[in-house]
């Protein structure tokens, strides 16, 4: 069923992936930066763990682009 | 940015329900004598609009999630499509401002995409089960590390979902808004006449592209979620 | 407040209204429009099975046609050739009852013509003898005795014995 739409299917999909690039990976860091930042605070032994969150902004931003992109270009 | 528990923002809410109820006259427009030998051009629309999303939705979720997904997102589509064209509209609004769309209001786009973040998380309890969907989350030989790192890639979803359609359909109305500010005389309004027609147009294109995005990203999230090998 | 606020009851405000307008579509619009579709296509299915059942059907019929043209040329071909044969022999039949007829009638010709030959020469025979014997009496009639009267006829029929 859809084969007409095989094609606009796959394109809009291609609008999907790459809207999702750029602004999915920095989110990540941002919420990675943010939330190292607000537990260097609690726990006062900055800049480690706003550096281990964007660290973990980092790699959560290339999984989360590495899962979308297996479903997006499936 | 601030938060309220119980502060209520009405123009949202009514230019909320004036979407669904336009979306829902269209829809019923199209059900209208739905009939099963040659469709009338509404009916033509929907039914195309229903086999591209079965089709689209179909390329990426589970077969068991697809029929439902589908019909969500072209819901949800069609929802969002109304909304964000309404605040283009020339229509004057009861406190002297034009009308703005629901989705220019943070809460809208950020209740949509927290609910759909909800029903992502339940498609993945209901596709991998109870433990697999916790297993999901911790998978990391180091759980603590693995837990931040799906967290960050889980919350970014409906963060960036929200943010990035509030943010285009915001800053649309805003340019929109401001072309009526360029300098008077016979040059200012050439240019408010050429620069707004323009900007307009490109709104609705990026009104419904938006609308797309939310839509498609939100399925492939689900998707992602619902998928037994991940 | 300003468009930028996150407002609780906003959220899900925002949340019902999409509720609502899904389940309305769904009980509404998706509903009847997805049953048409589907009928639509059930239609198609069976128009194109019925269309599949007639066409063999057709198949089948054309080839039954074929099957008696055939049959209703060879046995026009049997006839044919029958009344050929049948004509044929009838011709010679006729041709032969005819040979038969013309030989037959040629024979008669000729027995009457012998018989009527037969029967002048006879006729023309006792006319002579008469004759010869009226002409021989009226020369010798008295100097000759009766034995010489005999021998003399009888050379003299000898002779028109020859004649013939």
């Amino acid at each position: 069923m859809g084969e007409p739409n095989q094609k606009s299917g796959s394109a809009f999909r291609g609008v999907g992936v790459a809207a999702a690039l750029g602004a999915q990976l920095i989110l990540a860091i941002v919420l990675g930066f943010l939330l190292g930042h607000w537990l260097d605070g609690v726990f006062h032994i900055a800049p480690w763990l706003t550096i281990a969150g964007v660290i973990l902004g980092i790699v959560a931003g290339f999984m989360g682009l590495f899962h979308l992109s297996k479903v997006l270009m499936k | 940015m601030n938060f309220s528990l119980t502060a209520f923002q009405w123009p949202p809410f009514w230019t909320g329900l004036i979407s669904i109820g336009l979306v829902l006259l269209f829809g019923l427009a199209a059900a209208r004598r739905a009939t099963a030998s040659v469709p009338s051009g509404a009916q033509n629309m929907m039914e195309t609009a229903i086999e591209t999303f079965q089709d689209l939705v179909g390329q990426m979720a589970p077969e068991a999630l697809a029929p439902n997904l589908s019909l969500l997102a072209l819901t949800l589509f069609l929802m969002l499509v109304v909304a964000n064209i309404l605040g283009l509209l020339p229509l004057p609004w009861f406190n002297g401002d034009w009308i703005h769309s629901p989705t220019a209001f943070l809460s809208i786009p950020a209740g949509l995409a927290a609910w759909m973040f909800l029903l992502i998380q339940w498609a993945g309890i209901k596709y991998k089960g109870f433990g697999g969907w916790v297993y999901g989350w911790v998978w990391k030989p180091f759980p603590v590390i693995g837990l931040v790192i799906n967290a960050l890639e889980q919350l970014v979803m409906p963060v960036s979902l929200a943010f990035r359609l509030f943010g285009n359909i915001l800053a649309g109305e805003l340019v929109l808004r401001m072309t009526t500010h360029l300098p008077h005389g016979i040059g200012g309004v050439i240019t408010t006449f050429g620069i707004g027609t323009l900007w307009l147009v490109f709104s609705f294109v990026i009104s419904m592209i938006q609308a797309l995005i939310f839509t498609i990203l939100t399925v492939a999230y689900m998707s992602i979620q619902a998928n037994k090998d991940h | 407040m300003s468009s930028t606020s996150l407002t609780a009851p906003n959220l899900i405000a925002a949340v019902l209204q999409f509720l609502l307008l899904l389940f309305l579509l769904r009980a509404f619009v998706y509903k009847p429009i997805l049953a048409a579709m589907q009928k639509r296509r059930d239609t198609i299915a069976k128009q194109i099975h019925d269309a599949d059942g007639l066409r063999s059907e057709a198949d089948k019929l054309r080839h039954e046609a074929q099957e008696l043209v055939n049959q209703a040329r060879d046995e026009a071909k049997q006839i044919l050739a029958n009344a050929r044969r049948e004509s044929d022999e009838q011709a010679k039949k006729i041709v032969e009852q005819a040979q038969k007829e013309a030989s037959y009638r040629q024979k008669a010709a000729i027995d009457e013509i012998e018989h009527e030959r037969d029967q002048a020469l006879a006729s023309i025979r006792s006319q002579v003898a008469d004759l010869v014997v009226f002409a021989a009496g009226k020369v010798i009639e008295r100097n000759l005795n009766a034995e010489d009267q005999a021998r003399y006829v009888d050379e003299v029929l000898k002779d028109v014995g020859q004649l013939q």
